[in-house]
């Protein structure tokens, strides 16, 4: 069994409200680049990146889904496959844990049941400004029985513990072959113009 | 009035989208849209449609489409110029929002349609900008990218395939680098049913407007609708940059929003990828990316011209009188790099001169038997031209029904020396058609 077979894949899906740096997260973990300003996710995004836990190759495939309420009838497209539900909110901002609260209830009663959950407070680099109190925010994860993180895209904290972790807690399956092949090379009968009669 | 504005209202007032962002408050938007509003309001009762409203140097141009106004105001730009930006701002908006959104606000009229645009708002800033520098949207046609003919030939048969193995998911497919074409798959083109250059320039302007977060991501999955195609619904594009470098990208399009699709269009993407490099395709995209207008630059310094744009209706070797299916071909233009904008203004005055019937159509160019346009045209009686000079410059258009030539020459030369030059572009061209423009596949 070759090296690439061995590669187990976990889908993962990012929710959560507009502006909460979803897909500032993703680029820090996939690149480890961040933007300060982040255009906004239109549909969603698809990243991939391996990392190894416990010396498995894992292959985390992650779905950056847009936060805007015109796309939330999209969603359950992406967390119905996915394995891990990360819930994003924006610390220095209550309005977004609350929605985030949103997500979580959506989750419950219409998500995969098996699905991992992780609650991650984004933007800890803006400390002043805090709104949500990190005791709230662990609080209600435990409730919901999900992980808690405080992470900074910007300043690259807690980040990849994020998503190393939650993959790790994954019963992963095989990656399917991609199965497809194409040849370039054109046809002889499609080189050949075609004759046009002349009447 | 100064620079030219647009502004895209609901029928109760409300700003959707304008092109100077929030910079305007919306009490200095008020009294602008507030006069719009009201005279069509008054021309609708009279059973009569406002378009424009004088004032000074300065126009205002209306456009009621559904439960939306469209609102133009400029100094510089005719009539004609500020409806087609309202046209195409329309056009992008369905393109985000799908005609739909005359439901909503025909139910709620108080609906905050701004909140439903929210990003993709920036799709309109996109081709409002595109539109005031470039010359795509003044020729409804998406630009062309030079490709040798054996390679075009090579991404079209992949493009084929990439149908094929798709099993008939993918609709559309189209390969881009930067805004211009290099190939394009499609379903068999019928009259009331075809992908038009207006949504492969929607397209384009699309993608562009998204770059930094489509470089971003390895693939990303859009909704978006082709209005000209079917304004009531969207597609789902699949997006992935083949080489961010040189902005190479693939757009890969299906009717249905199943992360299945996605997970097929994905392995579709990379299969097309593979074979593309595998027989150094690939290799030959990016020169022709890297390439981008030196060709057409070429030709212009060739023929001693500024500048010139090329737009190409149907294939040039296609017998023009009436072939049904050359009619169904998209229009594409090849454009010289521009410096500056003043082109377009005297283009489009050129082409205004044009429309109104006001042009010579047996001057020098279809006269003169050594620069006879007749095996170029092959409808020389059809060929109508224009030109005007300013400021030292001569601006000159000629038309006929497969394509519309437009150029700048940097002196007040004569005109048999501006029709000999004229050829000289239009033959260069011919030369390279095949390289030069795509026929897109058809299946």
């Amino acid at each position: 069994m070759t090296e690439k077979s061995k590669v187990k894949e976990v889908k993962v899906v990012l929710l959560g409200d507009t502006g909460v740096g979803k897909s500032s997260l993703a680029q820090r973990f996939v690149t480890n680049n961040f933007k300060p300003y982040c255009e906004t996710t239109i549909g969603a995004s698809f990243m991939s990146k391996i990392v190894v836990v416990d010396g498995k190759h894992l292959k985390c495939q992650i779905w950056d889904t847009a936060g805007q309420e015109k796309y939330h009838s999209l969603a359950p497209m992406y967390y119905r496959g996915a394995a891990v539900a990360i819930l994003v909110y924006d610390m220095t901002s209550a309005k977004s844990f609350e929605k985030l609260k949103e997500w979580a209830r959506e989750l419950r009663t219409q998500g995969p049941t098996e699905i991992i959950l992780a609650v991650a407070g984004n933007k800890s680099d803006l400390e002043d400004r805090r709104e949500v109190d990190t005791g709230v925010a662990q609080t209600y994860a435990d409730d919901i029985g999900a992980a808690f993180f405080e992470t900074s895209a910007k300043d690259d904290r807690n980040v990849s513990d994020l998503f190393t972790a939650m993959a790790g807690r994954v019963p992963a399956a095989a990656s399917p072959a991609d199965g497809f092949r194409i040849d370039a090379h054109v046809p002889r009968r499609e080189q050949t113009p075609k004759r046009k009669s002349c009447c | 009035m100064g620079q030219r504005k647009i502004f895209a209202l609901t029928l109760a007032g409300k700003r959707v989208w304008s092109s100077v962002g929030d910079e305007v408050s919306e009490s200095e938007v008020s009294s602008l849209t507030g006069l719009c509003t009201a005279v069509m309001g008054v021309c609708e009762q009279q059973g009569e449609t406002i378009r424009s409203v004088s004032c000074g140097s300065g126009r205002i141009v209306c456009a009621r489409r559904g439960e939306l106004v469209f609102v133009a105001a400029g100094s510089s730009d005719c009539e004609a110029y500020l409806a087609r930006e309202l046209e195409y701002a329309y056009e992008a908006m369905l393109m985000a929002l799908t005609s739909r959104v005359h439901k909503v606000l025909a139910s709620s009229p108080g609906y905050d349609v701004k909140e439903l645009l929210g990003s993709t708002g920036t799709v309109l800033s996109s081709l409002e900008a595109w539109g005031r520098t470039r010359p795509e949207p003044f020729l409804g046609a998406a630009r062309a990218a030079r490709l040798e003919a054996s390679r075009r030939a090579q991404l079209a048969h992949v493009l084929a395939s990439a149908r094929k193995i798709s099993g008939d998911l993918l609709v559309f497919g189209v390969a881009l680098c930067g805004d211009a074409v290099l190939s394009v798959l499609q379903p068999t083109p019928t009259i009331e049913r075809r992908l038009r250059s207006t949504d492969l320039l929607l397209l384009a302007n699309y993608v562009r407007s998204q770059r930094a977060a489509l470089v971003a991501a390895e693939s990303s999955w859009l909704p978006l609708c082709l209005p000209r195609f079917d304004e009531r619904g969207y597609f789902h594009a699949f997006v992935a940059y083949l080489d961010p470098a040189v902005d190479l990208c693939l757009v890969l399009v299906a009717a249905d929003d199943k992360p299945e699709t996605f997970a097929t269009l994905r392995n579709v993407s990379k299969a097309i990828e593979n074979a593309l490099l595998r027989d150094g395709v690939l290799d030959a995209l990016r020169d022709a990316a890297v390439e981008d207008y030196r060709a057409a630059d070429r030709i212009a310094e060739t023929a001693k011209a500024d500048h010139f744009i090329f737009s190409r209706r149907r294939p040039l070797a296609a017998q023009p009188p009436k072939e049904p299916r050359a009619e169904l071909a998209l229009a594409q233009c090849l454009s010289a790099r521009a410096v500056g904008t003043h082109h377009w203004a005297h283009y489009h005055a050129l082409a205004l001169r044009l429309r109104c019937g006001s042009a010579q159509p047996q001057h020098a160019l279809a006269t003169d038997p050594n620069t006879s346009a007749h095996d170029l045209f092959e409808a020389p009686l059809a060929a109508s031209l224009v030109y005007a000079t300013s400021n030292a410059r001569t601006y000159f258009a000629l038309t006929a029904p497969n394509f519309e030539l437009y150029a700048t020459f940097a002196s007040l030369a004569p005109a048999s020396d501006l029709a000999k030059r004229t050829h000289h572009i239009l033959s260069l061209i011919k030369l390279e058609e095949p390289a030069f423009f795509f026929d897109p596949v058809s299946y």
